[in-house]
């Protein structure tokens, strides 16, 4: 199964709706390799939010549960007595204080997945968490054109550990639209200037995508990335973004840069083929 | 000269079944996605589940499909349509959760897919992928092993001191839809699972969790999908002979084990 990766800025919309869900009395199968230690993963199934507000008793945590080997087979009954009647995250917090062998694991990260591979990844939960105060954060700072700051740094950073994650993270805050324009544009602006072929594509989407932003103070920004990304690739969608775009000015900037790319010797697009 | 024991024969690639099935698509930038009505249009009636949180993007919609339960989630980066076994297959304490066999299933999926790839309203996409998880039943370990051995000629297991194996590779080929430049990605993963069914019963003071038997499965996870370096979006009128080879692809792993 596949979990849905947390993709907002604020704890709120965390909400249960989301996060996959175990619901009382439901019956679920462990999935292990043979041979690793006994226990099992809990597959959870998803519960839609209205259910989980209506009955107040649904479990909204993943969790694999591992006996220590020296515990012997893994018994048929595990009985967990919990103080607090209420089904919630608490009644989880106290199963695994209860059980020390209870370890808090998403049943994804126990695959590393191949490069090539398209399965939806389990992020690693920091990156969010980082990124959501780095972009939080960045609200009282100043930005000149050009300048560094604690927030490009940092964001040149995160990108530079994460790879992939930290862009497409990025990408689900700057898509939503509930980061601060100013902000939005300032990552826009250094996220092309990343001298990083692994995370190229990816940067290359969030830029193109932000040409279609409601804030034009975004797709500036956006603009002024690709182009210092400087990747021919981004042809298409230059064009696309021309057809749409409204205000003279930045219609201008698109063309310089779609110009740019043009110039580039040998480089055009035929039937979506590099020639 | 030591005797070189023959590996089991490969069964019909029927022994397979299905976990679950996903087909992704990756929109490209310029694609915009306001408000789909594709579940309405592809299945005919409204889904039984519906999650939307239209400022971040994202939709989820869920519902009983041929005999399982399929799951349309949309994000900003990312659609996927999943066929996983419904909550009354996952009752069954004493057969293996899944929606059935590998041909079976994946004709259903497909034809779905296909019609979907084929609407008006299918968004410009940079990148499709089709993957799977199938489990073939066996007695023990050991049995699972020596299955897969005969799945995999370029490994030497030794299935009676190993355990925790788990073979993953990528085999691409050039696409043979049309598309000159066009790599297509072919992922496999083979293990042995060991699987129990259980059931968590909540009580106003207790949690408790019941186990049922052991099963053991060869487990094969695909994921077979278009190169992410193709530049610009996939021609729409090409997309069905690009599932066509996905799926293709995916049925010659089973049929043929990791072959180049």
């Amino acid at each position: 199964m596949t979990f849905p990766s947390e993709s907002s800025v604020g704890d709120e919309s965390r909400s249960a709706s989301f996060y996959p869900t175990l619901m009382s009395g439901q019956r679920f199968w462990s999935e292990l390799p043979f041979g690793r230690r006994h226990g099992y993963a809990v597959h959870v199934t998803q519960g839609p939010a209205e259910e989980h507000a209506e009955k107040g008793n649904m479990l909204f945590y993943d969790f694999l549960v591992l006996l220590d080997p020296s515990s012997g087979p893994l018994p048929s009954v595990v009985t967990v007595s919990f103080k607090d009647p209420t089904f919630s995250q608490s009644t989880v917090s106290q199963l695994i204080s209860t059980f020390s062998w209870i370890s808090p694991q998403t049943s994804k990260s126990s695959h590393e997945e191949a490069a090539s591979a398209t399965v939806e990844r389990e992020r690693p939960k920091e990156i969010h968490e980082n990124l959501h105060t780095l972009l939080s954060e960045a609200r009282d700072e100043l930005f000149e054109d050009g300048m560094e700051t604690n927030f490009s740094k940092a964001l040149i950073s995160l990108i530079q550990c994460y790879g992939n994650d930290a862009v497409e993270v990025l990408t689900e805050f700057v898509v939503s639209e509930q980061v601060n324009p100013e902000v939005a544009s300032e990552a826009l602006r250094w996220i092309g200037r990343v001298e990083d072929l692994s995370t190229q594509q990816s940067r290359l989407w969030l830029l193109g995508r932000s040409l279609f932003s409601a804030s034009s103070r975004v797709r500036d920004a956006a603009v002024l990335g690709l182009a210092s990304l400087n990747d021919p690739e981004a042809v298409l969608v230059l064009e696309a973004a021309i057809r749409r775009e409204h205000i003279d000015e930045l219609r201008q900037d698109m063309e310089q840069v779609l110009n740019q790319f043009r110039d580039i010797s040998g480089v055009s697009f035929e039937n979506n083929k590099k020639v | 000269m030591a005797n070189k024991r023959k590996p089991p024969e490969r069964p019909s690639q029927d022994i397979w079944q299905v976990e679950s099935l996903r087909f992704t698509a990756f929109p490209t930038p310029d694609a915009q996605i306001e408000e789909p009505t594709w579940w309405k249009d592809l299945i005919g009636e409204p889904a039984e589940r519906k999650v939307s949180a239209p400022k971040r993007r994202i939709l989820q919609e869920e519902g009983a499909f041929s005999g399982g339960k399929l799951m349309l989630s949309i994000q900003p980066l990312r659609i996927d349509w999943t066929l996983s076994p419904s909550p009354s297959q996952q009752q069954e304490l004493d057969a293996l959760p899944t929606i059935g066999l590998v041909s079976d299933s994946l004709r259903v999926f497909s034809e779905l897919i296909e019609r979907w790839i084929q609407s008006e309203s299918f968004p410009p996409v940079k990148r499709i992928a089709l993957g799977t998880i199938l489990l073939h039943p066996v007695e023990n370990g050991k049995q699972g092993y020596e299955q897969l051995s005969a799945y995999l000629p370029a490994i030497q297991l030794d299935t009676e001191h190993s355990s925790d194996f788990s073979y993953q590779i990528n085999r691409p080929r050039a696409s043979v839809s049309g598309l000159a430049d066009l790599k297509i990605n072919r992922v496999s993963r083979w293990s042995v699972a060991l699987m129990r069914a259980g059931s968590i019963a909540v009580g106003p003071q207790t949690v408790e969790s019941v186990m049922g038997r052991e099963h053991f499965a060869c487990r094969l996870e695909l994921d077979i999908n278009t190169a992410a370096d193709f530049a610009g979006s996939l021609p729409r009128e090409r997309l069905p002979a690009i599932l066509h080879e996905l799926a293709s692809f995916g049925e010659e792993i089973v049929r043929e084990g990791d072959v180049p």
